[in-house]
């Protein structure tokens, strides 16, 4: 199983493309309680198998003491643990290295730091370079995960050359997605796109569980939608939450064939201009859907209609009928 | 047990019409099936649970292993699976922009 928990909604940036909104003036998390279940109920659900368990925000290191015992405790689970952070902690070399070699103690595994032109606004790219830096001398793997707009002083390359030098050990490179900050906004000029409708199925879910609890099926900006939406994880058992994940007729037909199933009954019900021309990826297509109240629907309606002939054929196969 | 045509109706039409509900009966088919007044049996749940099983195991087999096609923070916790050898050189092509 692979679960990401963004244990708190607090950070000390408040980046325009950031679709939760995460800021200083949050404050909603999960508890310590709540995590520490979460986790316990995933490695039970989870068996023999290999637990990876991803924890971002918000910026996780706004509460070093907590992510130090989440860590821990994920580890005495046997659990792959990772982490996301803006690398705002990293004001001198020996701080950032101290705070690593702690992390790394406690079982984590490898982290990623996360920036961009927004992120820039309020974490320093020095800071970025002193944690890729530490990161090296403590041994402990670090990605960069890098947001780009269509303008961006580096292109991939450039992006590519600055954090390995930095001491990076893998690059990812992300377009923008217009899924911003509540009432921020960014000219369609930012944008990368391709034109048309992309083909291909989701590449990737993760039951990812927010601050407050719900639980979607993806995390990736304009995922957290009513569409994507599996459960309640701390109000639902995490295995009902795990159930739908895995057998919900929207996550369904995402992995079997993707947002562009739900391109017919769109066309259908006379609401293709709802549609762009052009999409970054499959997953913008599949956020666009999702966060548009009227092509929203119409995908509930078609998973809706999957998942009732699947469960209907489920039952009459199991069930017998006299007269 | 076997369901009278009116209980394969209702419990059809209650399939057809309520998502909590088949939500219930893709976690717990006893549990669902005693909502309308009909008890399964335990090879009916069987059966059903066994469905349900190959649909967990189909979801799972989709899930992707390559983290160059992941999105956002999944492709993190791909990178990272096999991390262990800090002088590991970055895996081939990792400069390619992915979706989100």
């Amino acid at each position: 199983m692979k679960l990401a928990l963004l244990i708190t909604a607090h950070c000390n940036a408040g980046c325009t493309h950031c679709s939760t909104s995460c800021g200083p003036h949050r404050s909603e998390h999960l508890s310590r309680e709540q995590i520490f279940r979460l986790i316990d109920e995933a490695a039970e659900l989870n068996g023999s198998e290999k637990l990876r368990v991803l924890l971002s925000g918000g910026e996780p290191f706004l509460a070093f003491d907590l992510l130090l015992d989440v860590v821990r405790h994920a580890r005495d689970k046997r659990a792959i643990v990772t982490c996301v952070t803006n690398a705002y902690w990293a004001t001198s070399i020996e701080k950032a290295r101290d705070l690593l070699r702690q992390l790394k103690a406690a079982g984590l595994r490898s982290f990623a730091i996360s920036t961009s032109r927004f992120h820039q606004q309020f974490i320093k790219r020095q800071r970025v370079e002193r944690a890729l830096q530490a990161s090296r001398d403590v041994g402990l793997r670090c990605t960069l995960k890098y947001v780009r707009v269509r303008d961006d002083s580096l292109d991939e390359r450039g992006v590519r050359s600055w954090a390995t030098s930095a001491g990076a050990h893998d690059v990812q490179d992300f377009p923008l997605l217009p899924h911003l900050r509540a009432g921020a906004s960014a000219p369609e000029s930012s944008y990368i796109r391709d034109a048309g409708v992309p083909t291909g199925t989701c590449p990737g879910a993760i039951l990812t569980v927010r601050e407050d609890g719900r639980a979607f099926t993806c995390c990736t900006p304009g995922a957290f939608t009513t569409l994507l939406q599996v459960g309640h994880a701390t109000r639902d058992s995490l295995r009902d939450v795990n159930a739908r994940f895995h057998v919900g007729g929207v996550q369904q037909i995402l992995r079997r064939k993707g947002p562009g199933e739900f391109l017919e009954a769109i066309r259908a019900r006379a609401q293709a201009h709802r549609l762009r021309s052009s999409y970054a990826s499959v997953c913008d297509l599949c956020t666009h859907i999702a966060a548009d109240p009227v092509l929203g629907a119409i995908a509930t309606e078609v998973a809706d209609a999957f998942e009732v002939r699947q469960v209907s054929a489920l039952v009459e196969s199991a069930i017998t009928v006299t007269c | 047990m076997s369901l009278t045509i009116a209980e394969h109706t209702e419990l059809l039409g209650r399939i057809a019409s309520d998502r909590q509900f088949r939500s219930l009966l893709l976690t717990s088919p006893r549990k669902a099936a005693c909502e309308l007044g009909i008890t399964l049996s335990e090879s009916e749940e069987g059966q059903i649970l066994s469905g349900l099983r190959a649909i967990h195991r189909d979801g799972t087999d989709r899930l992707p292993s390559d983290a160059q096609t992941a999105p956002f923070l999944f492709s993190v916790l791909l990178t990272h699976d096999d991390a262990g050898d800090e002088d590991e050189d970055p895996p081939k092509g990792s400069e390619r922009r992915r979706p989100h």
